[in-house]
């Protein structure tokens, strides 16, 4: 049994114009251990979809379709249930490490609160726990750390700290969403080989959002890319970044800087992705695909499997003989 | 290739801030820096290392500790809190932060009229040029009387852009114009800028801590490290043979898109703390080739073999030829 097993899991969000749909029908499945990257532009879905697995969803909005964790159903449970769950056996690190840090407490007070009621150890062990954590996440001088105040930190440093208050409870499945988005690459780097070590040492499972294909490459074992709130291509990241089938992942990839390029231009998808609730029947990239016919939109595109564990949506399927793709210098 | 005419000209420029504490924060440190007509320059380094304090001294709205800045022959410096020369008009700023710099309570065409109606354009005249420039961005002329919050990241870049040029600048300041975007968008607003700079003619510092877009479009890049410049050149010696070591760690921690499953190269410790920076070589406590002379001797940016870098390994092996240059 798969730690995770999501089935058919949508979300309807609560708009000016009644409820619209943010998450349609998604089902994937994490391994112990598995490191799942979601990709997909703004608006997407991405985080809605990690925020359903947390029960943080916002309020009035409807989830149906099953999400499993170790066998039990997430989907319709009550918030004491909840209680049980977030942030003991599913934690999350947000992109913007300020949202879970409080500014006026020590990081003491709100890294062993938390582990104090979870776990039920004492203040003296907790403390000793926490110290550990920081060593792990390499906050150098771990006691001052402990000491201190969300602002004395760096954004690198405020964020390790954040996935070490996230590990506290010793969670089995971590959802980071767009962990490393606002940070440097030489510290965006630091925490991706941070949490491929948690993934090989404590065999921490992971869902990890981004629209960075770079960092979804080099730590991700799966791919899953949304588009407007549906999945367009699932598989393995080593065969959906070197085979992509469909057009948005190929449209996606195409527009990245291309190192050996002597052109300045880079090459980009033209247009926008539809607005929440405006998703056309059919494949709601139509709008923007330059490969779109008319048997792509009116009803719904069925996957189409490349591999046991490639799936994509496609009716016209364009790159079905192309190459692979030769990236990167 | 015609010989380069700078357009904008950083000599030894320093900023401080005071802090309301009274500490003073030094956050650019003697940089020179020449943007050439023309020309799509990258600055590039970590958060926290000033290219958006240098960014706004270069136009102007921040003003200098040290150093001159000159666009088009005329001083760069504030007259005032909120006036600005006219000839500095043609020096424009986009922010890194659009929601911050777009007023959220007014109509976007209300605040890109203004612009226009202060320096003596007609109210109509105004309006039509408005409408054209959200067109050349890409945004259709109902944009005028909408709200920002009605528009995601990357269109609302596109609206910073379009405030941007209502007064046909000659050189713009991009500070961070598409970090906060995903990769389809960052592309998009990435080659509205290139196409605006070949278009209208103008140059471009491009500020971004993301090498790879930098490397793409900008013809020579510049890289700083707390403070300092640490190298410039032209964008593909740079990628193709770096050489200071804290562009080569840059570099190096670029995830690559290839599906390989390789991780980047993590260059350990923090960014030091500006107000202490560390002595010597501002580099060293990181450095990966540091040597014991690196924490007393401070190197200054120098040729060798011409190529503009600040690091005594670079300097000291041909020391009898560098020269140093301004
Ligand atoms: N509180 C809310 N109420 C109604 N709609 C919302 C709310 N929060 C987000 N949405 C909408 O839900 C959709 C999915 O949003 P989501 O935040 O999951 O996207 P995302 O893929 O995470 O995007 P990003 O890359 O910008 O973080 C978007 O259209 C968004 O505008
Ligand atoms: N108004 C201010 N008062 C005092 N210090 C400031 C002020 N603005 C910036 N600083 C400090 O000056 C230094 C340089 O900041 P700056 O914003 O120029 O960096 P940056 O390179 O643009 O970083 P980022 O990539 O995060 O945008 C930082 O240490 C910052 O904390
Ligand atoms: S189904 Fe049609 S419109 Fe959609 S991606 Fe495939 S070709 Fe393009
Ligand atoms: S001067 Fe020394 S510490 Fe500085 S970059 Fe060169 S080798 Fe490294
Ligand atoms: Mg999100
Ligand atoms: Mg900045």
């Amino acid at each position: 049994m798969a730690l995770l097993e999501v089935n058919n899991l949508s979300v309807q969000l609560q708009t000016k114009t009644g409820f619209a749909t943010a998450v349609d029908r998604l089902s994937f499945t994490l391994d112990t251990g598995e490191i799942l990257g979601i990709a997909g532009e703004s608006g997407s879905g991405k985080t809605m979809s990690a925020l359903t697995l947390l029960g943080l969803l916002p309020q009035h909005a409807k989830v149906t379709g099953s999400a499993k964790f170790d066998g039990q159903e997430l989907v319709g449970m009550t918030n004491k249930q909840w209680q049980q769950i977030r942030g003991k056996n599913i934690a999350m690190v947000f992109q913007d490490p300020m949202t879970s840090l409080h500014p006026m407490l020590s990081i003491k007070t709100q890294m062993t609160e938390h582990m104090i009621t979870h776990l039920g150890i004492t203040e003296k062990q907790a403390l000793v726990d926490a110290e550990e954590l920081l060593i792990d996440v390499r906050i150098p001088d771990p006691k001052k750390a402990l000491s201190s105040y969300a602002s004395q930190f760096s954004g690198g440093m405020r964020q390790r700290i954040c996935i070490a208050m996230a590990l506290a409870c010793k969670p089995k499945l971590l959802l980071a969403d767009e962990p490393s988005t606002a940070l440097d690459v030489t510290v965006q780097a630091g925490i991706l080989t941070l949490l491929n070590r948690l993934r090989e040492e404590h065999h921490l499972s992971i869902i990890f959002i981004t629209h960075d294909l770079g960092v979804l490459s080099s730590i991700t074992d799966k791919l899953l890319v949304l588009y407007a709130g549906r999945e367009v291509e699932s598989g393995l990241t080593s065969t959906i970044l070197q085979h992509p089938r469909h057009p948005y992942t190929q449209g996606l990839l195409d527009s990245l800087p291309q190192p050996d390029s002597k052109e300045k231009l880079l090459k980009s998808i033209a247009g926008f992705p539809p607005e929440l609730g405006k998703q056309p029947i059919g494949c709601a990239f139509a709008e923007r695909c330059k490969f779109a016919e008319p048997r792509c939109t009116g009803h719904e595109v069925q996957p189409t499997f490349a591999a046991d564990d490639h799936k994509f949506y496609c009716a016209v399927d364009p790159f079905a003989f192309t190459e692979s793709r030769e990236v990167g210098a | 290739m015609n010989e380069p005419q700078p357009i904008l000209t950083l000599n030894d420029v320093s900023v401080t801030y005071k802090r309301a504490d009274r500490t003073k924060l030094t956050a650019v440190v003697g940089v020179d820096l020449t943007l050439n007509r023309g020309e799509i320059l990258g600055l590039v380094g970590e958060s926290g290392c000033g290219k958006s304090t240098l960014g706004k001294a270069a136009v102007g709205i921040l003003p200098t500790s040290g150093g001159e800045i000159l666009f088009n022959g005329t001083p760069v410096a504030p007259l005032s809190r909120s006036v600005r020369s006219r000839e500095l008009l043609k020096l424009q700023l986009i922010f890194q932060d659009p929601y911050s710099s777009l007023n959220p309570r007014r109509k976007i065409g209300d605040q890109l009229i203004d612009g226009l109606v202060n320096y003596g354009v007609g109210a109509e005249e105004a309006r039509e040029n408005s409408a054209k420039l959200l067109e050349r961005v890409g945004l259709s002329r109902s944009t005028l009387t909408k709200y920002t919050h009605q528009f995601s990241g990357g269109q609302r870049q596109r609206i910073a852009i379009a405030r941007a040029l209502t007064l046909q600048p000659e050189v713009i300041i991009a500070d961070e114009p598409i970090s906060a975007l995903d990769a389809s968008a960052q592309a998009q607003v990435a080659n509205l800028l290139v196409e605006l700079v070949q278009e209208l003619g103008m140059s471009m510092i491009f500020i971004s801590h993301d090498l790879s877009v930098v490397r793409q479009i900008s013809d020579r890049t510049a890289v700083m490290y707390l403070g300092k410049m640490v190298e410039v050149a032209n964008t593909h010696e740079i990628w193709d043979d770096p050489r200071h070591p804290y562009t080569k760690a840059l570099i190096q921690a670029i995830p690559k898109p290839d599906g390989k499953g390789f991780l980047p190269l993590e260059l350990p410790g923090d960014v030091p703390d500006p107000r202490t920076p560390p002595s010597g070589c501002r580099f060293h406590t990181r450095c990966p080739i540091a040597i014991a002379e690196c924490s007393v001797l401070e190197p200054q940016m120098a040729l060798t073999n011409n190529r503009l870098s600040s690091c005594l390994l670079n300097n000291e092996l041909k020391e009898k030829r560098s020269e140093n240059v301004v």
